[in-house]
């Protein structure tokens, strides 16, 4: 119950407002509170009226003059009672001001409801669409179940609509989240030529599948090392890329090109234009390009599918970014989106092993479509010997004079096609020859995972990811030196922490992973207890003396209670070691917001599962044993 | 060796003499077929009978070699030698020696790894030669690979003490030129490249004194000879002096070594030296085209017409065709010298009327298959298709026969599409019009009879593949069998005369459906003549069917199982329409 200070603030000056409300009550209603007019009205003390019955006050409710505004629970009554007249000359000068103001919200809430409603439509038109085809084709793969032929092509057609179904919601979800403020970009460090790759491997299929001849230009990268949120980074370009080729014909062109500028404060702005001789687009267009649900209708594109939430999605990524978008396009001709981003520069570069490599002899062999021009630069700035050999047959060319004057190659360098012969035939004929450590190295703009184990077999040592970056060829080549090989023996070698004296708390509710933890921990001799959900956290930790355990490894989404409110709870313990035991969230959510809220928890750092041997060792080496 | 390798050397040798014997020739067709047949039955038994040996004897061993006892791999090596010495089975050599290099190089033998890289590059020298030059890159790059590696030990050369393994990396490095081909700038500037350093090696004395066992002179001689295989290029303008003076050189010594060779045996040089002579000396600008020309006149003149020994058949036979080759390069000099050359090929053919059967009919052959890449055809006096025809039929009289049933069966299909389907013939020779397709019945009968007879002649540039052959094919041979459409429409598509059986012969092993068969390069949509190449096919499938093959690969089937298998090819392999009026040919026949 509020006090009656606290009901004098609220409602003590009442009788200057203009009260609409009329409740009826009963007689019997107990009053809590009556303001000044009330008091005036009645006669009674303003402190006396809590506690009466209405019907002691003796008034004469019916009066227009008088009005209260609320009862409560039929029997508790607030009453402020108001000189009607006197409100009803105030209303009258306040009403104009109010009219317009409502009016205004009326307009608002109009127009808002519009926009739900052509959201809404849109949206159910285009969920409609593919969850149609979904529904139908199922029916129909049924109806024909045991013609295996007819049910594999329905099927096929439901992949391709779950797909698309599947773009939709997560286009629908980021942009709901980008609107609500809930997306919250992860600054972290990546590798631009690895990004590049990344979008290599993704795009470069999509193309082909139309005819289109695409093109990575990288310019000259002047820092690889670059911090930001790098999975949004490559969302940004890939919906640029993916527009691209959606709207330009067969046999056309799209080009992405990219520079890097030296920004302010130690930034880097980070420059791509994704150019198309597409369809282009009308000037009309061009200016609700990045509104959200807009596509350009042409007739020859008329199948083309998609939200028209890409671009918005983009720009308001790039704009998170500090950054910013602009496109040029003619009907018919084609388009060019220019994007620039502000991002840091990373410290965490891997450090070059020039000096590892200078004097080195190495064979280059000049793939039939990777562009490896730059490559023989980048092994002579290296300090390398290189011998470039434009098809099979030279290189083998080259082999035989180095083996003849006795100057060893120390590597060979591949693109992943040749000219002349068939380059899973032709390695395992360098490899017989040179033996199985001669370092054979696939250099590649495509993605190799498919054929990783044959072209292994084959006799290929490592990959070099396309376009090619200095310090990823630095490493592949450095990572087949003596030297390399000696230090990792060395490394591998190397006595980890004595943890015999450590106790962890391993909090996972799923068995499996719980096994893998512990089979990986259990190894290192460290003492380990386990708890299924937060609360057997919780009550652990409560249950052992201050400083037993030094890290607690927790899962976040556990039944009863999940890890982010074990973690709270223990940080808000009133002992001595709540604030201090590590505790290293465990999850497979990439989402930096979700991280955030981890760390917002209380924890102090997070692994990403499936769980990795190294990172769980890591983390014990940084938190646990002497 | 083991019992198995000499059994399977014997019954190569036996099954190599039974291919060559050419006791048909002149026969009848008919009792020429007859022959045929009994013959086809003994090659059949010893191909299945070697065959089986490989795949119970050889192949499991080659499959575990590194588990393989020393005494299986002496005798492998034996084994290998021996069929290299008999000049036999390049396919079985290039398997064994390989074998032999994984072993050698996981056991660290060094010496037997050398010697067995230099055994594999041979074998596929053999297999390149067999190949007709079609596709050799595939085995010229690996031949780089395994004699490169093998000349590689030069390096250690004195801690190689066995003189046999250092002859081995004087070879190898030697014959790293013969997987060199081409004629562009940049492999001929390789291939001098290899030669000068290899000769560097050969003529360096220090070398001499540390194996003076080894017949130095003979490897310096094949370089030499190696190196004169350049003088075609020397005239492509790109060349530079050094290159000219290096091939001269090579071409003086040896045509010194050979002019040596002949004073010692009181006997005059042979004419391919004195060829070879005159023709380095107009590659390397010493003679105009006119001059070389003249002095071959000369030396032609000088050849015995009754000189039947290989000098002989060289100078009557392949003389004439480096002549039309020289010819052939300048237009005004082809019309000039258009009465010497058939002068010659007159002279050609009678000459061919004359010889004797004898022990060096292969080599005749060999002269006068390399005929069909220069024959100069002059419109009106010769006639490149005829010449083709004569040829097929010298080479091998059965299976001309087997190529005349083809044909004849061939017409009988024509003749049941004309009478039932005319209008499925619609657009052969141009022949829109089926009036008019009657009108040039004669025509297309005579055209549908010649594709037929010359549909094989790719595979006399591939003669080793089929007649010294006594086993079934490995991967390697089986893919060059595939290249002798490829081979015979370039053959018939330099002439006039056979410009257009070529297309038709390139289609003979395609699918009709396009889903099979080879060449891929034929696209039956866009064939004039698809019908008739559709025709032999089904021809050429019913006769191989009915065991009339020449190289006696396939059995015979009975008329029901061929029907039954025609039907079930009907509109994939074959044309349906084709397959309808071959089946009523096939019941008419029966």
């Amino acid at each position: 119950m509020k006090t009656f200070e606290e009901l004098e603030q609220l409602f003590g000056k009442c009788e200057q407002a203009y009260l609409a409300t009329t409740l009826p009550f009963s007689e019997d209603a107990v009053l809590v509170y009556g303001n000044a007019a009330a008091a005036a009205l009645t006669g009674v003390n303003m402190r006396e009226i809590a506690g009466r019955r209405v019907r002691d006050l003796g008034v004469q409710w019916k009066d227009r003059r008088h009005l209260y505004s609320s009862v409560f629970d039929g029997d508790l009554c607030l009453t402020v009672i108001v000189d009607m007249a006197e409100a009803e000359i105030r209303a009258e000068e306040n009403y104009e001001e109010y009219r317009r103001n409502m009016e205004k919200a009326l307009a608002a809430a109009n127009e808002a409801n519009q926009a739900k409603t052509k959201f809404l439509s849109e949206m159910s038109h285009d969920i409609r669409t593919p969850m149609n085809a979904i529904v139908g084709m199922t029916d129909i793969a049924l109806k024909y179940v045991k013609d295996s032929k007819r049910t594999e092509d329905c099927l096929k057609k439901i992949k391709v609509a779950s797909g698309h179904l599947m773009g939709l919601i997560n286009e629908v979800l980021d942009m709901s989240r980008i609107e609500s403020g809930k997306l919250t970009l992860n600054l972290e460090d990546f590798h631009l030529t690895d990004l590049l790759h990344s979008i290599m491997i993704v795009m470069k299929p999509q193309a082909e599948k139309k005819g289109i001849h695409f093109r990575l230009e990288p310019g000259e990268i002047l820092y690889e090392n670059l911090q930001g949120d790098a999975m949004r980074i490559q969302q940004i370009y890939i919906n640029l890329l993916s527009n691209a080729v959606k709207y330009t014909q067969n046999g056309g062109n799209v080009c992405m090109r990219l520079r890097q500028e030296q920004g302010e404060n130690g930034m880097i702005r980070l420059m791509a234009e994704v150019e198309d001789n597409g369809i282009g687009m009308t000037p009309e267009f061009v200016e609700h390009i990045f509104d959200p649900f807009e596509r350009e209708r042409n007739t020859t594109f008329s199948k083309i599918e998609g939200t028209g939430l890409g671009m918005s999605i983009t720009k308001k990524l790039v704009e998170m970014m500090q950054g910013h978008i602009r496109v040029e396009s003619r009907k018919g001709e084609g388009s060019k989106f220019s994007v620039c981003l502000q991002l840091e520069l990373s410290d965490k570069g891997a450090a070059f092993e020039k000096n590892a490599l200078a004097g080195r002899r190495v064979l280059v062999l000049q793939g039939a479509e990777e562009k490896l021009e730059r490559l023989p630069g980048m092994l002579r700035h290296f300090g390398m010997e290189v011998d470039v050999a434009s098809c099979g047959m030279e290189a083998v060319n080259l082999m035989n004079d180095a083996d003849m004057d006795g100057t060893d190659y120390f590597a060979m360098l591949t693109g992943s096609r040749l000219e002349d012969m068939e380059i899973s035939i032709f390695l395992p004929e360098i490899r017989a020859r040179k033996g199985k450590d001669f370092p054979i190295l696939l250099l590649s703009e495509s993605d190799w995972s498919e054929s990783e184990y044959l072209l292994k077999q084959a006799g290929v040592t490592s990959f070099v990811p396309l376009p090619l970056s200095e310090s990823r060829l630095a490493q592949a080549l450095y990572a087949c030196t003596e030297e390399y090989r000696s230090s990792q023996a060395r490394t591998d070698s190397k006595p980890r922490k004595n943890y015999r004296n450590s106790r962890i708390l391993l909090v996972e509710d799923n068995e499996l992973n719980m096994e893998i933890a512990l089979e990986i921990l259990g190894s290192t001799g460290v003492q380990i207890d386990t708890a299924y959900n937060g609360r057997e956290a919780v009550e652990a930790f409560l249950g052992k003396p201050e400083f037993y355990y030094q890290l607690i490894f927790m899962d976040i989404q556990m039944p009863v209670m999940d890890g982010l409110e074990a973690t709270r709870q223990i940080r808000a313990m009133g002992r001595a070691d709540a604030s201090a035991v590590t505790i290293v969230s465990m999850t497979a959510n990439a989402f930096a917001e979700d991280r955030q809220r981890s760390i917002e928890a209380g924890m102090n750092a997070h692994i990403t599962k499936p769980l990795d041997v190294e990172q769980l060792l890591e983390c014990l080496d940084r938190w646990c044993g002497r | 060796m083991q019992q198995y390798q000499e059994e399977y050397i014997a019954n190569t040798g036996k099954l190599i003499e039974l291919m060559r014997h050419r006791e048909s020739a002149g026969l009848q067709p008919e009792e020429a077929d007859c022959r045929m047949k009994q013959k086809n039955r003994t090659v059949r038994e010893l191909r299945e009978r070697n065959t089986r040996i490989l795949r119970d004897n050889l192949i499991p061993i080659l499959d575990d070699i590194l588990s393989a006892g020393r005494e299986d791999i002496d005798s492998l090596v034996e084994f290998a030698d021996t069929l290299m010495r008999l000049g036999l089975d390049a396919g079985v050599r290039y398997y064994v020696c390989r074998a032999l290099v994984s072993f050698a190089r996981v056991k660290e033998e060094r010496n037997l790894l050398i010697k067995e890289l230099y055994m594999t590059g041979m074998a596929l020298f053999g297999l390149k030669n067999i190949s007709g030059g079609r596709n050799d890159g595939q085995f010229c790059w690996k031949m780089q690979m395994v004699f490169g590696e093998a000349a590689g030990y030069i390096r250690i050369y004195d801690e190689i003490e066995d003189m046999e393994t250092r002859g081995y990396i004087h070879r190898s490095m030697g014959n790293l030129a013969l997987g060199i081909t081409g004629h562009d700038r940049k492999t001929a500037e390789r291939k001098m490249e290899v030669i000068r350093r290899s000769l560097q090696v050969l003529t360096d004395p220090v070398y001499h004194q540390k194996t003076p066992g080894l017949p130095w002179d003979t490897f310096i001689y094949k370089q030499h000879q190696e190196r004169t295989t350049l003088m075609e290029y020397l005239r492509s303008g790109e060349v530079t002096a050094k290159i000219v003076e290096e091939v001269m050189e090579s071409a003086q010594y040896v045509y010194d070594k050979q002019m040596e060779n002949a004073e010692k045996r009181g006997m005059s040089l042979e004419v391919r030296w004195i060829h070879n002579y005159y023709a380095a000396s107009y590659y390397c600008g010493v003679y105009t085209l006119p001059e070389l020309l003249h002095k071959l006149e000369e030396l032609y003149a000088s050849v015995s017409f009754s000189d039947y020994s290989v000098n002989g058949m060289y100078g009557n036979i392949y003389f004439p065709q480096f002549y039309s080759v020289y010819v052939s390069k300048d237009a005004e000099l082809t019309e000039r010298k258009r009465p010497v050359v058939l002068m010659m090929y007159r002279r050609v053919a009678e000459y061919l009327k004359h010889v004797p059967l004898g022990e060096d009919m292969d080599k005749l052959f060999f002269y006068i298959r390399g005929s069909l890449d220069a024959y100069i055809e002059y419109p009106g006096d010769n006639c490149f298709r005829d010449y083709v025809k004569e040829v097929i039929a010298g080479r091998r009289p059965e299976a001309y026969a087997h190529s005349c049933r083809v044909a004849e069966t061939a017409l009988n299909i024509l003749d049941q599409m004309m009478a039932e389907m005319p209008e499925q013939l619609s657009g052969i020779r141009g022949i829109q019009d089926v009036r008019e397709l009657f009108k040039r019945r004669e025509e297309i009968r005579s055209f549908l009879y010649d594709c037929c007879i010359v549909r094989n002649v790719g595979k006399l540039k591939m003669l080793e593949l089929y007649e010294v052959s006594g086993r079934g094919w490995l991967a390697e041979e089986e893919e060059m069998h595939r290249t002798h459409p490829s081979l015979g429409r370039k053959i018939l598509a330099r002439c006039d005369s056979t410009r257009e059986l070529a297309r038709v012969v390139l289609g003979h092993h395609r699918w009709y459906d396009g889903q099979g068969g080879f060449p891929e390069e034929y696209h039956r949509e866009e064939e004039q003549d698809g019908a008739l190449a559709d025709i032999v096919s089904v021809a050429d499938f019913m006769e191989k069917g009915r065991g009339q093959e020449a190289d006696g690969y396939e059995e015979g089937n009975c008329p029901e199982e061929l029907l039954r298998q025609m039907a079930a090819f009907s509109g994939t392999r074959f044309s349906p329409w084709a397959v309808e009026a071959a089946k009523k040919v096939l019941t008419k026949l029966l």
